[in-house]
């Protein structure tokens, strides 16, 4: 597949000429964040952009030209040369089919149940009662999996994976990509896989594609852009994925935020942000232009190497020894399933604890027991002080900051909320609490949706703090967020120094965050102790299927 | 399991709708004995040939289960006005206002579902225009309005269709019931094609749609099996609601078109106070509506694997 000179436009320019190629055999990643349009490109090359979005230039399959045909010239080619596969496993199957009826009506040919079981083994599943379970009996990871095969029945020369592992936790998203690598590989299919995770990219793909604002900005082999990005976005985005393999001292990301396409068409889309850009950067657009062969870069410049932040000396903060919170023994379970099988743990004043572990591991059920949304069955919850009330104590930071905070009210309304919920005694004020998370003071007349999704977890942030909180939970407070913002949200969270108990899948935010950590498999503790020793010599058989199936840094 | 929890919950319904109705005997105004004298003349003896035929110096209860045992084995007394059994008056005038209420729901499903679809599928466009205001206007002219204007233009000034009746071969029948099936199903239809519409925009926006196109599924199936079969729960509720309330509600469009059917007799039942036959109406009503939901939760058990599988495991 070639897709040339691809712009998509609804209301604004969207993506602002694309040029991509995919030859069968080859892995090509398309990395970009939110917003970049690496979805959209993946939507026009099926034929399925949303409604209101068209698209020009050119996406052609084996020399056919396909922008702009018709549904049924699409509907020939889709399945069976062109295949998509999309984020969420919750959504992408109907709820109404079974898993063995999904596979058998995207066969083409022979569509008997011996069929469709060898294309469900293909995917790694084996058990046949699979095929007559229903996508609500069915893990995320099995869903998934469902999923691919279903997209891989009519045998397509190209598969289009868009964020295929991202809904998932750490351990499923590693089975997940080492299966399409591995189809791909005994197929000898192409891949395009669509990805804002860099380092999910470098791990799987023979070439890396960098979007950014509606346009690709470097192109290249993984290794090579690993060792020597040649644009200095891909730097910025490469600095600031977080490693498991040792706490940095500062954790960087790039400033401001992303543009839309049409903002920034006629100059060079990053300009804005960069610390290299001259006044010739804002002047004209920066072609892609070849470096070496196969190497690309849309930067006028050469490269700065990236500055390392040398590890300093382990700045711990200071832990005293008595504690904020106290869990023992917290059992809580919902009819047959067993969310949390008798937990304890303890945080210490100043400390950050983190909880890590895989979906149903009973992270969340623990956090809702400590702030007093669930009721637990049994086991006890100490807090710092038995008098004030619990809201007063501890505060919680969830994990979408687009749905957690109230649309309508301003974020100085819901900053002075939530601060009249604290003593009366000298209550702050949302300039104050603005100004601790690092937001324009005059933030406050606006409105969520007026924020971006940094913005809004820093308010979210300031809400949880403004009562003063002896502990602050952390629920994957960036989770939703994208590599470069997530830096800036990290680094704001060791500053303020609260003690944390920070619940995340990913073991390389939990690398920088917390002091020690507590591993949780169904509901059970299955190991704690320093965050350093824990990531470095894990013992449990769990924690280390954790920790090796994290991406290799880049 | 929960199937029978829902039987269960429908016959206590029932029950409870029992008591009420022949409370309502009980409370009359004038003592039951007047309500059941009608009209004719009140001296001691007639009021205590009353007495102790309706067995009204008994306690409360025991009335109350003689009633009902008469009632299950399909006894409702006899009529105050028409000295006939209750059961006859009903038997009469059901077959007009059941295929009044079937022709109707007919209509609301063959017209609402596909223009609800292509209102959506066709969304913010002329044709979905067209097909919001259209439903607008029909959900906001009352049935009696509708039905005299229908009359007029149909039936008086163009002559297609019979001013009056129910006719008596089923063709007749069918073409006797036309327009008042129109007037009943026109603002129906207009809540189902809302539905229909709502429930099909937020299916076009679904992951599992966009994926069985990107896999080159055909047409039929994409919209049969994955949008109609999706769209149907929500649209099944207020169908079956709809239907309920068909065979009880039609009153207005029966006065219109001066069809004697169930709508007609419930009203001069209440007018000349013949309680046994509001009595009979009233818990026939409650127990077609209780069917009806009974009947929707069971095929929501059919339709949704989801439902089905809760059920299996409760």
């Amino acid at each position: 597949m070639r897709i040339s000179e691809l712009r998509i436009s609804g209301s604004g320019l969207i993506v602002d000429g694309v040029d991509l190629e995919v030859s069968s055999g080859e892995t090509v990643g398309l990395v970009g964040e939110s917003g970049s349009g690496k979805s959209l490109t993946a939507r026009a090359a099926t034929g399925l952009l949303p409604k209101g979005l068209r698209a020009t230039g050119s996406v052609t399959l084996d020399g056919r030209e396909l922008l702009g045909a018709r549904e049924r010239v699409w509907r020939s080619v889709r399945g069976t040369r062109v295949s998509l596969l999309m984020q969420d496993p919750f959504a992408m199957l109907n709820p109404l089919r079974t898993a063995g009826a999904h596979v058998a009506e995207s066969l083409r040919g022979r569509r008997d149940r011996a069929e469709v079981l060898r294309r469900l083994a293909e995917v790694g599943i084996d058990d046949p009662d699979v095929a007559g379970r229903h996508p609500f009996q069915l893990s995320g990871g099995m869903r998934q999996r469902v999923a691919l095969a279903a997209a891989l029945a009519a045998d397509p020369g190209l598969l289009i994976a868009d964020e295929p592992t991202t809904a998932l936790d750490a351990t499923t998203q590693h089975e997940i990509l080492m299966l399409i690598r591995g189809l791909q590989r005994a197929r000898g299919m192409g891949v395009l896989l669509i990805t804002h995770d860099l380092r999910v990219a470098f791990e799987l793909c023979d070439r890396v594609a960098v979007m950014y604002a509606g346009r690709i900005v470097e192109q290249g082999p993984p290794a090579e852009m690993a060792k020597a990005p040649a644009h200095p976005y891909t730097a910025g985005l490469l600095a600031a994925v977080p490693t498991v393999e040792r706490r940095l001292p500062r954790l960087i990301g790039i400033r401001g935020s992303v543009p839309s396409a049409a903002q920034v068409s006629a100059t060079c889309a990053f300009a804005a942000r960069c610390d290299q850009a001259t006044s010739e950067c804002a002047h004209a657009r920066p072609p892609l232009r070849e470096l070496r062969p196969e190497r690309l870069t849309a930067c006028l410049h050469e490269v700065r190497p990236r500055t390392r932040v040398e590890e300093g000396g382990q700045e711990r903060r200071q832990v005293t020894g008595d504690e904020v919170l106290r869990v023992t023994g917290l059992r809580r379970t919902y009819g047959s399933h067993v969310a949390l099988g008798g937990v304890s743990l303890h945080v210490n004043r100043g400390e950050s604890v983190g909880v890590v572990g895989g979906s149903g591991s009973g992270k969340t059920t623990l956090a809702r027991c400590v702030l007093g949304l669930v009721r637990p069955d049994s086991g006890t919850i100490e807090l710092a002080d038995p008098v004030r009330p619990r809201h007063q104590l501890v505060q919680c930071v969830f994990q979408d900051p687009s749905t957690s905070l109230n649309p309508a009210l301003t974020v100085g309304a819901t900053l002075t909320e939530a601060a009249a919920q604290g003593p009366a005694k000298d209550r702050l004020t949302p300039a104050e609490l603005l100004e601790l998370v690092g937001l324009p003071v005059a933030y406050a007349r606006r409105r969520p949706a007026g924020l971006s999704g940094g913005e809004r977890q820093r308010v979210a942030i300031a809400r949880a703090l403004s009562v003063r909180p002896a502990l602050l939970i952390c629920d994957e407070p960036v989770a939703s967020l994208d590599v470069s913002v997530q830096a800036h949200v990290l680094e704001l969270l060791r500053e303020v120094g609260t003690s944390m108990l920070f619940i995340t899948h990913d073991l390389a935010v939990v690398r920088q965050m917390a002091d020690r950590l507590v591993v949780l498999a169904r509901g059970e503790v299955v190991e704690s102790g320093d965050t350093a020793e824990v990531l470095d010599a894990p013992a449990h058989a769990y924690t280390r299927r954790l920790v090796a199936s994290v991406p290799a840094a880049p | 399991m929960a199937v029978v929890k829902r039987l269960c919950a429908a016959v206590l319904l029932l029950g409870i709708l029992s008591v009420l109705t022949y409370g309502l005997l009980a409370a009359a105004p004038g003592g039951p004995e007047q309500v059941l004298l009608g009209g004719r003349p009140s001296t001691p003896e007639t009021r205590a040939a009353i007495r102790a035929q309706y067995h009204l110096d008994d306690p409360f209860p025991v009335r109350y289960a003689r009633w009902l045992g008469d009632a299950l084995r399909g006894d409702f007394g006899t009529s105050i006005s028409s000295r006939e059994p209750v059961t006859t008056v009903i038997a009469d005038r059901l077959p007009v206002t059941a295929g009044l209420a079937g022709y109707a729901l007919v209509l609301t499903v063959v017209v609402g579902v596909p223009a609800g679809l292509a209102a959506a599928m066709r969304r913010g466009g002329r044709l979905d225009q067209g097909i919001t205001l259209a439903s607008l206007v029909a959900l906001s002219i009352p049935s009696f309005a509708l039905s005299i204007l229908l009359l007029y233009g149909f039936a008086v000034a163009l002559g297609w269709f019979p001013v009056f009746g129910a006719g008596d071969t089923p063709m007749d029948r069918l073409v006797h019931l036309t327009l008042p099936a129109i007037a009943l199903a026109a603002a129906q239809a207009a809540i189902v094609v809302r539905q229909m519409r709502a429930a099909a925009l937020d299916l076009a926006a679904q992951d599992f749609l966009t994926f069985a196109r990107a896999r080159g599924l055909p047409r039929w199936r994409v919209w049969v099996s994955y949008a109609l079969r999706n769209a149907a729960l929500p649209v099944l509720t207020v169908g079956g609601l709809l239907l309920a309330a068909n065979l009880t509600g039609s009153v207005f469009v029966e006065q219109a078109f001066g069809l004697h059917g169930l709508g007609a007799l419930l009203i001069s039942a209440v007018g000349e106070k013949d309680i046994p036959v509001v009595q009979a109406l009233v818990l026939f009503g409650g127990a077609i509506v209780i069917l009806v939901n009974l009947l929707i939760d069971l095929a929501y058990v059919a339709v949704d694997p989801r439902v089905r599988h809760k059920a299996a495991t409760a």
